[in-house]
Order: C-alpha cells, then structure tokens, then sequence
C-alpha cells in the first residue's frame, strides 16, 4: 500500500463506525430469514434439524451483532441461543420456552424495525 | 526451545463478512500482519498452497465444514501438520477450550474480540507455540 493510500484511507474508527452503520442498516434483512425459518419450524410440528438451522442463524447474528457492539441485538440473540439450546437438549417438546423464544423473535423484530438501537462506538482502547 | 520466528502470514476462516472485515482492520492495519480471509473451508483449504499461512484462525460454527471438520482436512496435508490453529468463538467456557484444545487447536479466542488488541492475542498464541 502506497502512503498516498494510506493516508486516504479512513481513521481505523471511522471504518469501525461506518461499518457497524451499516450492519444495522441491514438487520431486517438479516432478520426476516430467522423469522421465516422459525415459523418453519412451528409448521413442521417442531424439527430439531430446522430449529438447529434457526440456532445457526441466531448465533451468526449474536456473533457480528457482539463485535459490533449492537448490545440490544446482542442481548436478544444470545437469549434465543439459551433457549434454543434448552429446547434441543430437553427430551419432550417444550412448549413454554417455545413460546418464550417466539417472544424474543418478536422483540429484536420490533427493535430493529424501530430503528432505535443502542450501538456505542466500538471500544477501541481497553 | 525454539526460536520463535516472525508471524506475517494468517489464514482466517469465517462465513460472517462483517467478522472478516472488522478481523482484516484488526489484523492488517492495526497488528500489520499479512491477512486473507475467506468464508468457508472449501476456500480456505483451495488456497492454503499459496498462501502458506504460519497460523490459521477458524471460526467453530459456519455452515457446511465448520472450524474442527476444516481442522481435520488441514491435519491431513503434510505440510500443515503441525501449523497453530487458533479457534474463534462466541461465550468459551473452560471445559470447551481444553475440548478444542484436545482437537488440536493451539488456543482459543472468544468473540467478541477487541479489534484493538487481536493481532497482540494471536501474535501471544503463536510465541507460546515456540516455548
């Protein structure tokens, strides 16, 4: 890279910033599929494999949203993971904490269709 | 003990492309280490030959091959048999690290990881492979 790049290119924080902008620019989109996936799997009378498929999503989500210090994202995700994990490890349908996961889709749902998200600059100094 | 020499190449495999750019950031311009990353096994493996990587970072959970099944294929090529490889995952419990540890990866990072002191970790995971 040569210095006239270098000096070009963005501060480190800036680029942090712009693309945490831009994560939760796109959160509904990333959403939606978990959305979906999960009323798959009520319709297919609880499958394991789909809901497994529904985990993978969530701890994608969970994972950026936890670098890019989305913290209610963050939050969210990581209790669907919990519960999800409660439910795959259970040996009959739980249906109590089914509801309890559909409750916390909803909610990161209407956080991020609010477009009201808690994100602090990435902690670039501890 | 060894002479520990200079870390400058690393392979990161991780299907989540806002990781692999923060990782880059922290990897290449903040720590000044020669970083690809790529989103999956099958590509990572597909140009481990160029690039010869002296450390590898893998993520666990990415569809299709995930970070053990990807360790194992790398296990398999003579000339990365004994290459640090340094797993990346979310919430690490004790008893999990030593479980990777046991498949054979050098240490583990937990997510999130400070973009800020990444290469510093990565580049202390590698040392202690020379003690």
């Amino acid at each position: 890279m040569s210095d006239r790049e270098l000096n070009e290119k963005p501060s480190i924080d800036t680029q942090l910033a712009t693309l945490q902008a831009e994560y939760i620019a796109n959160l509904y989109e990333r959403v939606l599929p978990v959305l979906s996936l999960w009323q798959d799997y009520i319709a297919s009378n609880y499958s394991p494999e789909l809901l497994r498929d529904v985990y993978r999503k969530v701890h994608a989500i969970a994972g950026t949203s936890s670098i890019l210090n989305v913290k209610p994202i963050d939050r969210l995700s990581n209790q669907v993971q919990i519960k999800i994990q409660a439910v795959l490890q259970a040996t009959d349908i739980e249906m109590m904490l089914i509801a309890e996961i559909a409750l916390i889709l909803n909610e990161i749902l209407d956080v991020v269709k609010s477009g009201d998200i808690n994100a602090p600059p990435i902690n670039l100094n501890t | 003990m060894t002479t520990c020499p200079e870390l400058e190449r690393v392979l990161y495999i991780e299907d989540e492309p806002d990781i692999r750019l923060v990782a880059e950031i922290a990897l290449r311009q903040v720590g000044g280490l020669n970083v690809i990353t790529c989103a999956g096994g099958e590509e990572g493996l597909s140009l481990i030959h160029d690039f010869m990587p002296q450390l590898i970072i893998l993520d666990v959970m990415m569809p299709g091959m995930d970070g053990p099944q990807i360790l194992c294929k790398i296990r398999d090529l003579p000339e990365f048999k004994t290459t640090p490889v340094v797993f990346i995952t979310a919430k690490v419990q004790a008893d999990e690290v030593e479980q990777f540890k046991r498949l054979g990866a050098a240490n583990v990072i937990s997510k999130p990881f400070n973009p800020m002191t990444l290469a510093d970790d990565v580049r202390a995971i590698w040392a202690a492979c020379y003690e």
